[in-house]
């Protein structure tokens, strides 16, 4: 599975990549921003992204999961310091297929890609 | 007949007489005084074109007709108030008692005793003025504690002052950027007393004004309550074919303060049946400046919570980060002490970039500065020469900028190219065609190795760091050297990411 790290904090970016690698997926880019998130998304076409809600700048996490949902058929997993601020909209432009709150064990996050990864191939 | 004339010249109140053709043949002292005409003017004149206002002409000269005809004049003999005519046209009202008295020579004259109300009449108003003013400053008070939105309560805080001083329509304008890019936005938070005025929310959203201009420019620039009685044909007012066409023709402009500084203004639109006269313009000015400052403190209240959530998030951030440092370092250390250096000096880096980027985000960073700080962990200062262009660090590069240097600072600290007697240059200038930033880092050996040094087997999580830093979130290149005269680092930064617009931090 080819997988699209969203996410603006470098250490955790640079971690979680590590720890896909460790379970043995691939990882297709780093995006620190919603519009470096689509351009590699459109270029890449992975299998699922790791999106965190809060990007640099006025970037919104939530915009570009819709997007790589609407645009692309990409799954996003949702992972937020701040979940509450998702809107019931969002989760429905969205449709995260798990949604992790920060910060979280490295057990969580391989469940929820595994789950990910098992709902692709169903 | 003259003993009555000068004991009428010492009465205090007006007192005017007519004969039955309604020509004034009395008028003593406090009448000249009252009306403004004197007795030589009165005398022969028609009593209704001196003093009677023109809506009521003609039920005066009716009643005098019926008067005559039939003997009858239900108006005699009592007090009635109405309202007078002044010589320069001003109306005011008057409390007045008419009697008929048989004239010399047959006939009848009517004597009036009249007492001007106009001094009552406007204690009155000011009374009822006041206790308005009252009730809408309690209002916002109390609405300033309920649990509403800032939009929601600048609304509310129009709709109050529209009601209470008889305007149609009221807008909020707020100052956004700074120094000469600062200028009026407006809100659209507006009240509308009837929905055919809204055509000139739309006018007003497109328009931005600076110090200065327009109506709402001038009250922010000087400060100052500003009004206008005549939109149409104020020049300096925009937006006036807009506001003629729906009817609003008077205008009045009201900075808000709060610490000597202006924040925003208040407009307040009427038609021509809008009263603007002093006492309505103070009203407006003393509520006006009080719900300014209840917008601050409602713009203060929840600019703190943002600031709270933000926190709260940051909190939970940063035990994140902890976490992935710690991973990503246990990950690369062979040793517990290696653990120890690389996660310790790491979580100083961040803390250093994070203060950087984060607590003086108010002041602009300059990059010599941001270097020397990043490096701060670098000992012996009289080895290292860092030359830079004095310009200011775009805000979201300060934090890649800052992790970068400090990474090869703790490199330098580590692998000792930068042992007895090397020196290290960081010097950034800007390259061809001067869109380009060139960063170097440049650790020089005093004494060449006589044999080139290894090469990593592997790429460890620093080059990884640099590499998402400089590529990733910098849009740069970088290239690096390690040989037997030191260990070098080229990076190419695109400038308009690394330098910062004057005053665009505001803007967005």
């Amino acid at each position: 599975m080819r997988i699209l790290i969203v996410e603006d904090e470098v250490f955790i970016a640079l971690d979680l990549e590590m720890q896909i690698l460790d379970m043995g997926y691939e990882v297709v880019g780093i995006a620190a921003t919603k519009e470096t998130a689509i351009e590699i998304a459109c270029a890449q076409v992975p299998d699922l992204a790791l999106v965190d809600l809060h990007l640099a700048g006025p970037s919104s996490g939530a915009e570009a999961a819709a997007f790589l949902r609407a645009e692309l058929g990409v799954p996003s997993i949702i992972v937020s310091g701040s979940l509450h601020e998702l809107t019931e909209l969002d989760i429905a432009s969205i449709a995260p297929v798990s949604l992790l709150g920060k910060p979280f064990s490295p057990v969580k996050l391989q469940a929820a890609i595994r789950d990910a990864d098992t709902g692709r191939h169903r | 007949m003259k003993h009555l004339e000068s004991l009428f010249d010492r009465a205090l109140d007006a007192v005017v007489g007519m004969d039955e053709a309604g020509m004034v043949v009395a008028w003593n002292g406090a009448a000249e005084e009252m009306f403004g005409w004197s007795r030589a003017d009165a005398m022969g004149s028609s009593m209704g074109d001196l003093i009677v206002p023109p809506q009521h002409r003609e039920g005066h000269a009716r009643g005098l007709e019926r008067y005559n005809r039939t003997g009858e004049g239900p108006v005699l003999e009592q007090r009635v108030r109405i309202t007078a005519l002044h010589r320069d046209g001003a109306e005011f009202p008057i409390e007045l008692s008419i009697f008929p008295m048989p004239g010399d020579g047959g006939g009848r004259i009517f004597y009036a005793f009249i007492r001007s109300m106009a001094a009552e009449e406007s204690a009155r108003r000011a009374q009822e003025l006041r206790a308005r003013e009252g009730e809408a400053l309690l209002a916002v008070a109390q609405k300033l504690l309920d649990d509403v939105s800032l939009d929601e309560f600048t609304q509310f805080c129009l709709d109050n002052v529209c009601a209470v001083s008889g305007m149609e329509a009221g807008h909020f304008h707020v100052v956004r950027g700074r120094g000469p890019h600062a200028c009026l936005h407006p809100t659209g938070i507006w009240h509308l007393a009837d929905p055919r005025f809204q055509p000139v929310v739309e006018a007003t959203s497109v328009v931005r004004f600076g110090l200065g201009e327009g109506l709402p420019g001038r009250a922010w620039q000087s400060g100052q309550l500003q009004s206008l009685d005549d939109l149409a044909s104020s020049c300096q007012f925009v937006r006036r074919s807009v506001f003629e066409e729906v009817g609003l023709s008077r205008a009045v402009a009201l900075p808000v303060r709060q610490g000597g500084q202006i924040h925003g203004v208040l407009e307040f639109f009427g038609t021509s049946k809008a009263r603007l006269d002093p006492e309505i313009l103070r009203m407006l000015e003393t509520i006006g400046s009080q719900i300014g400052v209840a917008i601050r403190r409602k713009e203060n209240a929840e600019h703190r919570e943002t600031l709270r959530r933000e926190m709260s998030h940051r909190v939970g951030n940063s035990l994140s980060v902890l976490a992935s440092i710690y991973r990503s370092c246990s990950r690369e250390a062979r040793t517990k002490e290696e653990l120890d250096e690389a996660f310790l000096g790491r979580l100083v880096a961040v803390g250093q970039a994070n203060r950087l980027a984060v607590e003086d985000a108010s002041e602009s960073v300059a990059f010599p500065a941001l270097i020397e700080e990043a490096i701060s962990i670098l000992p012996e200062r009289n080895r290292i020469t860092i030359e830079a262009p004095d310009m200011t660090v775009d805000r979201d590069s300060v934090m890649p900028l800052a992790l970068i240097l400090n990474e090869l600072a703790t490199n330098a600290l580590k692998h000792g190219s930068s042992c007895e007697d090397s020196r290290l240059v960081v010097a950034a200038r800007f390259g061809e065609g001067r869109d380009e930033l060139v960063l170097e880092w440049h650790e020089h050996r005093a004494v060449p190795l006589t044999v080139p040094p290894p090469t990593p087997e592997r790429v460890g999580f620093g080059t990884k760091l640099m590499q998402h830093m400089v590529e990733g979130r910098l849009g740069g290149s970088f290239e690096r050297r390690l040989d037997e005269t030191g260990f070098c680092v080229v990076m190419k930064l695109p400038r308009e990411r690394i330098e910062a617009l004057p005053d665009t931090d505001l803007m967005a």
